[in-house]
């Protein structure tokens, strides 16, 4: 991706941190000076131990939760809260289970005030781009986990955001499925022009995927070092044999390794995500890969 | 009883008729054999139970229990919804009015029949007054409980999209808490169909409850029972419609995700 000096980044953030105080009362800084930059059409991950704010971060980004200090622009305009030029997927997949797979797509359409004939259409377009043409009068529960999860990026895609905010999506995803939607967003992203920060615990999948790896540090959260990764595109499965995949993929493991020693099997810190706890075990299968 | 429990029951007949025609056949044989005036046997009762279905007795006071139901019962639904939404989404309104909701369902209703006796008069109004008071609190607690236990995870994706606060009222709060809603209008229904009886037995002279006071005054033991056994059937009938009326709107809500 070259840098284009004159549109404003789509995801600027200065400064930014966050103090809460936690059931115990004490004062815990969550994140501290934060400062990340994803340029427009870019692909950026982040990555870090349980406990560094990236999942916190993100939501920022999304402006779903408040921050204290800095400030963070998409596009050039202050974040206040959500926006329509961003979209979320989710870890959890959030989808309404008494909804049908089309309705569930359309939900952010529906909130926007488009007619329920046009909305649908969209909602069916997007299901047929994401992989589940035939699956919308489905129910999510009919579906397997990584099939919702192409509901919940379909979702996103419906609104037809500039910027892509993806928070662990694939980590309650089997491994051999999660290869394969890690193509498919490629593949999808490759189409539009959309930027995509994307938070993860595995190191292989922030390799394969992106143009840069921002990689945090817990206590306080702040970003430790960003690795660009010079992959050439379109990757496909044979860059996972890459001799320059595996040693990135290393890089990323050696800054890692360092904090989760440090840190040990210790409780979960100031993440606000419930879920985080899942982390963990996918990201210690990863360092057999890593070093293989 | 629950509604579900018993449509179950019904649809279920080997052990329910079987323990229907035991508890009935005890009714008879002890009727007949100790000639208990508190007891006659069940056949007298049936007979009994048929000439005043077939003379209007029992219809014309339930037509006039129905109409105090119906009107009480939706008061209570409308108000304790609206009620209950307000407490589950402002802890404000929840601390003003969390203990009135506890004393009213902890409370026995009952002893302010009287009091609406002497404020609303012998008419409909106290009747229905009786069937509020009863009904409303679990229809406002099971109301806010259900707001309460929205899911967080789906609260944030609807406001990631843009939701107003009314779409996720709407959208989301509702439809979740939907299990509660029917839940609480079923003992709502329950409770409203025994504080109309009460109500109307202290009364005297009014509905069924009031056919209850005159044949129980008398001992006119079969109009009595009769009597009750209507009511008891009619009890049931109401919570098995709401079930099924529940099992219908929500027919796709899916066990957990």
């Amino acid at each position: 991706m070259t840098e284009q000096e004159t549109a404003p980044a789509a995801i600027s953030v200065r400064g930014v941190g966050k103090t809460y105080v936690d059931e115990r009362r004490r004062r815990v800084t969550a994140l501290q000076d934060v400062d990340l930059t994803v340029r427009p059409g870019e692909f950026v991950s982040i990555i870090g131990p349980s406990g560094c704010g990236k999942t916190t971060l993100l939501k920022m980004v999304d402006g779903l939760i408040p921050f204290d200090h800095g400030r963070i622009d998409v596009q050039g305009t202050p974040v206040r809260g959500p926006g329509p030029e961003r979209a979320v997927v989710f870890q959890s997949f959030a989808l309404l289970p008494w909804l049908t797979v089309v309705d569930n797509v359309a939900f952010g359409l529906k909130q926007r005030g488009v007619g329920r004939a046009e909305r649908t259409r969209t909602a069916r377009d997007l299901l047929a781009r994401v992989g589940l043409r035939g699956f919308g009068d489905h129910y999510p529960r009919q579906l397997s986990g990584g099939m919702q999860q192409r509901v919940g990026l379909a979702r996103a895609l419906a609104v037809n955001p500039s910027v892509l905010l993806m928070d662990e999506p694939f980590s309650a995803i089997d491994a051999q499925t999660r290869l394969l939607l890690q193509t498919d967003l490629l593949r999808i992203w490759d189409e539009t022009a959309m930027s995509v920060l994307f938070v993860t615990h595995a190191m292989d999948e922030a390799v394969f995927l992106s143009d840069r790896v921002v990689v945090m540090r817990p206590r306080p959260g702040t970003v430790h070092e960003v690795i660009d990764i010079d992959l050439p595109r379109p990757r496909t499965e044979r860059t996972r044999q890459d001799p320059r995949f595996v040693e990135l993929t290393g890089q990323v493991w050696d800054r890692l390794r360092g904090m989760i020693v440090a840190d040990g099997p210790k409780p979960d810190g100031p993440e606000s995500d419930a879920t985080a706890d899942g982390g963990p075990s996918a990201a210690s299968g990863q360092p057999a890969g890593a070093t293989a | 009883m629950t509604g579900r429990s018993v449509v179950r029951t019904v649809t279920r007949p080997a052990p329910f008729l079987l323990s229907l025609v035991l508890l009935a056949g005890v009714w008879e044989v002890v009727g007949r054999t100790a000639d208990l005036i508190t007891l006659p046997p069940l056949s007298d009762v049936l007979r009994q139970f048929g000439a005043m279905l077939a003379s209007g007795e029992l219809i014309d006071p339930l037509a006039d229990s129905l109409r105090s139901l119906g009107i009480g019962l939706a008061i209570s639904i409308v108000a304790g919804t609206v009620i209950g939404v307000a407490m589950g989404l402002s802890p404000a309104v929840d601390a003003a009015l969390d203990i009135y909701v506890k004393a009213g369902l902890a409370a026995p209703i009952i002893a302010f029949v009287p009091l609406f006796l002497l404020v609303f008069g012998i008419g409909s109004t106290t009747r229905i007054a009786t069937v509020v008071a009863f009904s409303i609190w679990v229809v406002i607690v099971n109301t806010a409980t259900g707001i309460r236990r929205s899911d967080p995870a789906l609260l944030e994706m609807a406001r990631s999209f843009g939701a107003s606060r009314s779409a996720q009222l709407r959208e989301i709060r509702l439809v979740e808490a939907s299990p509660y809603l029917l839940e609480g209008l079923r003992l709502g229904v329950a409770r409203g169909v025994k504080g109309l009886i009460n109500g109307e037995v202290l009364i005297a002279i009014v509905g069924l409850g009031g056919l209850v006071k005159r044949y129980g005054t008398v001992f006119s033991m079969d109009k009595l029972y009769a009597v009750i056994l209507f009511i008891v059937l009619l009890a049931l009938v109401s919570v098995a419609l709401v079930g099924l009326v529940g099992r219908l709107l929500f027919r796709h809500r899916p066990q957990g995700t």
